[in-house]
């Protein structure tokens, strides 16, 4: 399989002097497609900073990243933007679904952006939504949704359109157990199917679907566990 | 409580500043219009009356009526100020100079007369000029002038402190002696207005009427009101900001037992602290600034301000004003918020938006019709009830046009599919904040109609091209004013030399204006008529009955020509004897006595040029004469100012006086005046709503940032939301505007119909696409 996203010697240091923090040092890391790769770490340990390094959100201060075969660095705004509406698909804990539109308006705003016609991407969002188990449920309001269907919308909309890579933010945080797991195992079935997925997640037992669990300590990749031999035993994977 | 507030008032720096910063604006705004208000109205008084309670005004008078009537005046009254006048020709000058004789300072009109430079004269020939006479005239002080034939040392320059475009002569004595004079006195109510003067002169009685200053006062506190509705709407958008960012601080308090008055009493209790501390600072600003203001306002008014008399009382009702408005603007959004589950509070998150309303459709429209209707019903504004009805009328559109505002971000929120991205985001965003957004659209609404309702307005009374005094290729030359005094107006004996020289200065003038047309203009004198006081042949005018025996000369009575006929479509040689284009009852043909005369009708005309007409078969039958009053001049082409220049001149050294198309420039300039106002405000207030939008949205962006959304993108983002403000905002300041217009002048929708296209498109076309390429450019892109 191809690498979708490899990071190398990655650095990010915010503030200056006394108030410097390093959030991540000296990252190396490459994820491939069908590969799931779940993030742990304790809280403050630079988990979400590695995503949205990773995802072109945020700039490292040193070391390279590229994703699907492309450098970020150098790469203007909108050719990074062009990336993220093609490539990358973001799924957050608090879904960040946008208040204002519908469910099939959401998921068929990465395709918007990119030019396709309004009904076309929202015949390509239903497809999408449905894929997932909400047809019933497409032209509901986020605040009409319950957690579970929201994050299902918002894992639809990191998939829809041909992205091949997934940035999860602790996806299942906001949800209860089932729920959650329901989402992991979603995401497991992406990456099975098309894609490179990291999930960053305190949740040992959701981990333990990942092909590889990495655990970030003071901003470093300080063990790599090749599932299921690391937490397995510990964990009982796929477990329903 | 207060506390509480103190505290929170202490968080969000940024929007608590817009907000003192706007509301010290309008309340500076308020104390300085509503004291200029006060003064202005005081100063129309302190014109007419110095301080005086009645004036009684001899039009038509000599020195022997005099001599009698002013010892009579002071047996009655007590103290009388007699400021006398007589009005003279002065070649070039269209006006009659008035030279005023009076005591200075004298006891009621010690306010009318002020010295400005040098010293009140004191021998008889001595002079004092108002500065705009003493210009005209090319004269000051140290030089000599000529008025009524002899020379004069101008000694000094004086002005009416009340009336600056008071221009007058101040002498110690009248050369030809009085031909009007005023009494100055202060009598009891109902005293004046009995007094006989024992010459026979007739007597008009001004008296002060206690009710215009406050009127004034009235109407300047009205609009001050509507300034400060305007500024709520906008405050609430601000404060609505403020209130979902103290979310969380809200419900911490309520979870530690503050009840849902006491929560109330914390926002609240905020507006009040934010209008009080912007009430002192804008009153502050306002006193201050207000000398110098005053310097600026002074030439516009025409009136020397006294910057020391500050109206205390109008000072503390526009204080008032902006902590109510900022109060009631705070508790606007307190309401729903305060029903929310303290959890949800405590989140800062609620699950639904704590801003988005339902609004209740028929609201507006029931407003909108209620108002109309009574625009519709009040008609002209000469009674007490079209007056409460107008008011209610008006007030109903405001509050129809506030409420529309909603509905239509509402209906923004509904945009499908078939609209681009961006224009959809934005629609669902003013949805979803409709709270703060409704509001603003409804103060841009009300901007615009005001603007609309003025540029339309002013638009409509602007003369039609074949309307007003003049045409614009007209130029009136006359021989002079011919001076109307109750029914008599006398023209001068010329020579028929004299009159060949004129007529050669108004051929004169006409080459000047590239060969234009001459049309001679005479009137018909009755002579060997002789009429006390009167020098000159008498002119045989048109007059109606004012009633006690006062007849009113509504026009000379010119001969008939073919050029003159020809303007009004008449025939060269007319059956009828009399023809003339006025239009009221009654009218009489004077001097030698009232003759009831039904003239053949005359449709339209200019109204300087003649519109009255005897034949000249008539003149003869009856024995009465000609004499040369002016000449009409025509040019192929419109007039320019510079030519007019020119003109003047010319016709000023020849002696006859110059006149051209009246170019009406204080409605241009209130229409030039509305429309950049409104387009500078509204612009800021949409800059603020969509900087507050996206201040509001900053996680959405962030979200569409993450989903890949370009600069161009958010910056169309930003376009859309300030292009959908200001189009709606159109949209109803526009329709609403016409709507009143059209009911309150149903009648006349042909007023309406001369549309002003160059303002309207400034308003209409220019605000979206300012809005939308200042938003545009301006947006930052994280």
């Amino acid at each position: 399989m191809s690498a979708m996203l490899e990071l190398h010697g990655v650095t990010k240091v915010y503030g200056e002097g006394a108030a410097q923090v390093t959030a991540l040092r000296d990252i190396d890391l490459t994820v491939r497609v069908g590969e799931l790769v779940a993030v742990m770490g304790p809280s403050g340990s630079g988990k979400s900073t590695l995503l949205t390094i990773a995802g072109s959100l945020e700039e490292p201060t040193s070391g390279t990243v590229v994703v699907n075969g492309r450098q970020l660095a150098g790469m203007a705004y909108d050719e990074q933007a062009h990336l993220r509406r093609t490539a990358i698909g973001y799924v957050f804990q608090d879904f960040n679904l946008l208040p204002g539109l519908t469910a099939v308006e959401n998921v068929a705003m990465p395709l918007e952006l990119d030019g396709m016609p309004a009904r076309r991407a929202q015949a390509v969002a239903r497809e999408a939504l449905a894929g997932l188990g909400l047809t019933e449920r497409v032209q509901h309001f986020p605040d009409d949704l319950s957690g579970g269907e929201r994050q299902r919308v918002a894992i639809a909309r990191a998939v829809v359109g041909d992205r091949r890579l997934v940035l999860a933010d602790e996806p299942s945080g906001a949800l209860d157990s089932v729920n959650g797991e329901s989402i992991i195992r979603l995401l497991a079935g992406i990456a099975a199917q098309r894609a490179a997925v990291v999930v960053v997640t305190h949740d040992a037992k959701l981990a333990a679907w990942a092909d590889r669990v990495l655990f970030l300590h003071d901003g470093r990749l300080s063990d790599r566990v090749a599932a299921p031999s690391g937490v397995e035993s510990l964990l009982e994977p796929g477990a329903p | 409580m207060l506390r509480w507030a103190w505290r929170l008032a202490r968080r969000e720096t940024h929007q608590q500043l817009l907000l003192v910063t706007l509301l010290s604006l309008a309340c500076a705004v308020s104390v300085g219009g509503l004291t200029a208000a006060h003064q202005l109205a005081g100063a129309a008084e302190m014109s007419d009356f110095g301080t005086a309670s009645d004036v009684l005004d001899l039009a038509q008078t000599d020195e022997p009526s005099l001599a009698l009537d002013v010892p009579a005046a002071q047996s009655r009254f007590g103290t009388v100020d007699v400021v006398r006048r007589q009005h003279l020709s002065v070649p070039g000058l269209f006006e009659p100079v008035e030279l005023r004789q009076q005591v200075v300072p004298g006891h009621f009109t010690r306010p009318l007369v002020a010295v400005v430079e040098g010293r009140l004269p004191t021998a008889p020939d001595e002079v004092a000029l108002a500065p705009d006479l003493a210009t005209i005239l090319s004269s000051a002080p140290g030089q000599d002038v000529q008025l009524g034939g002899r020379d004069l040392r101008v000694v000094a320059l004086v002005e009416n402190p009340a009336d600056l475009d008071d221009a007058f002569a101040l002498v110690t004595q009248l050369p030809g002696g009085a031909d009007s004079a005023s009494l100055y006195v202060d009598a009891p109510v109902g005293l004046a207005a009995g007094f006989r003067p024992p010459s026979g002169a007739t007597a008009v009685v001004k008296t002060r009427s206690p009710g215009t200053v406050s009127l004034t006062d009235g109407a300047a506190l009205v609009a001050s009101s509507l300034l400060m509705l305007l500024v709520a709407l906008v405050a609430v958008a601000a404060f609505s900001v403020i209130a979902q960012r103290r979310l969380p601080q809200l419900g911490l308090l309520a979870a530690t037992g503050a009840t849902r008055r006491q929560l109330g009493w914390v926002m609240t209790g905020h507006g009040a602290l934010i209008g009080s501390v912007s009430a002192i600072v804008g009153a502050a600003v306002a006193l201050a600034a207000w000398p110098m203001v005053a310097r600026y306002l002074e030439p516009l008014l025409s009136y020397r301000i006294d910057t020391t008399n500050i109206p205390w009382l109008f000072v503390a009702a526009a204080l008032a004003l902006t902590i109510a408005a900022a109060t009631a603007a705070a508790s606007w959004p307190s309401r729903e918020l305060l029903a929310l589950p303290i959890t949800e509070a405590l989140s800062g998150r609620p699950h639904r938006n704590a801003t988005t309303t339902t609004t209740r459709r028929w609201v507006a429209p029931m407003l909108l019709v209620a108002g109309l209707a009574a625009l519709g019903l009040s008609g002209p504004v000469d009674s007490l009830t079209s007056l409460l009805l107008t008011v209610a009328g008006a007030g109903l559109v405001i509050a129809a046009t506030v409420a529309t505002g909603p509905l239509l971000i509402a209906t923004a929120g509904r945009l499908g599919a078939s609209v681009a991205v961006a224009v959809r985001l934005a629609g669902r965003d003013l949805a979803r904040y409709r709270r703060r957004s409704g509001a603003a659209l409804g103060a841009l609404s009300l901007i615009i109609g005001l603007a609309v309702a003025t540029v339309v307005t002013t638009s409509s009374a602007v003369y039609a091209a074949d309307e007003g005094n003049l045409s614009d290729r007209q130029v009136m030359l006359r021989v002079g004013e011919i001076p109307s005094r109750g029914d008599v107006a006398p023209i001068p004996e010329r020579s028929p030399e004299e009159v060949a020289r004129l007529d050669a200065a108004a051929d004169d003038v006409a080459q000047q204006l590239g060969g234009a047309s001459v049309t001679p203009v005479d009137v018909t004198v009755i002579p060997n008529l002789d009429i006390a006081g009167a020098e000159g042949l008498p002119v045989a005018v048109l007059t109606v009955d004012e009633g006690d025996g006062f007849h009113r000369i509504v026009d000379l009575v010119y001969v008939a020509s073919a050029q003159l006929l020809s303007r009004y479509g008449a025939p060269s040689e007319p059956g009828p004897a009399f023809l003339s284009n006025r239009t009221e009852t009654g009218l009489m043909l004077e001097p030698i006595r009232p003759e009831p005369v039904r003239p053949v009708h005359l449709e339209g005309g200019y109204s300087s040029v003649p519109g009255t007409f005897i034949t000249p078969a008539e003149v003869t039958r009856r024995g009465w004469g000609t004499a040369r009053a002016g000449w009409l001049i025509e040019a192929e082409d419109p007039v320019t100012a510079d030519e007019f220049d020119v003109v003047r001149g010319l016709a000023a050294t020849a002696g006859i006086t110059a006149e051209r198309r009246a170019q009406q420039g204080n409605l241009a300039r209130a229409r030039d005046g509305a429309t950049a106002i409104a387009l500078l405000a509204s612009l800021a207030l949409v800059a603020m709503t969509v900087g507050l939008m996206r201040a509001e949205t900053s996680a959405d962006r962030r979200i569409l940032v993450a989903l890949g959304s370009s600069r161009r993108q958010q910056r169309d983002l930003a376009a859309a939301t300030a292009g959908t403000l200001a189009l709606a905002a159109i949209a109803t300041g526009t329709g609403v505007a016409y709507l009143s217009l059209l009911a309150q002048g149903g009648d006349q929708l042909a007023q309406l119909l001369p549309v002003p296209g160059a303002h309207l498109a400034m308003l209409c076309l220019g605000l979206p696409v300012v809005a939308v390429i200042g938003s545009w450019v301006l947006a930052r892109d994280r």
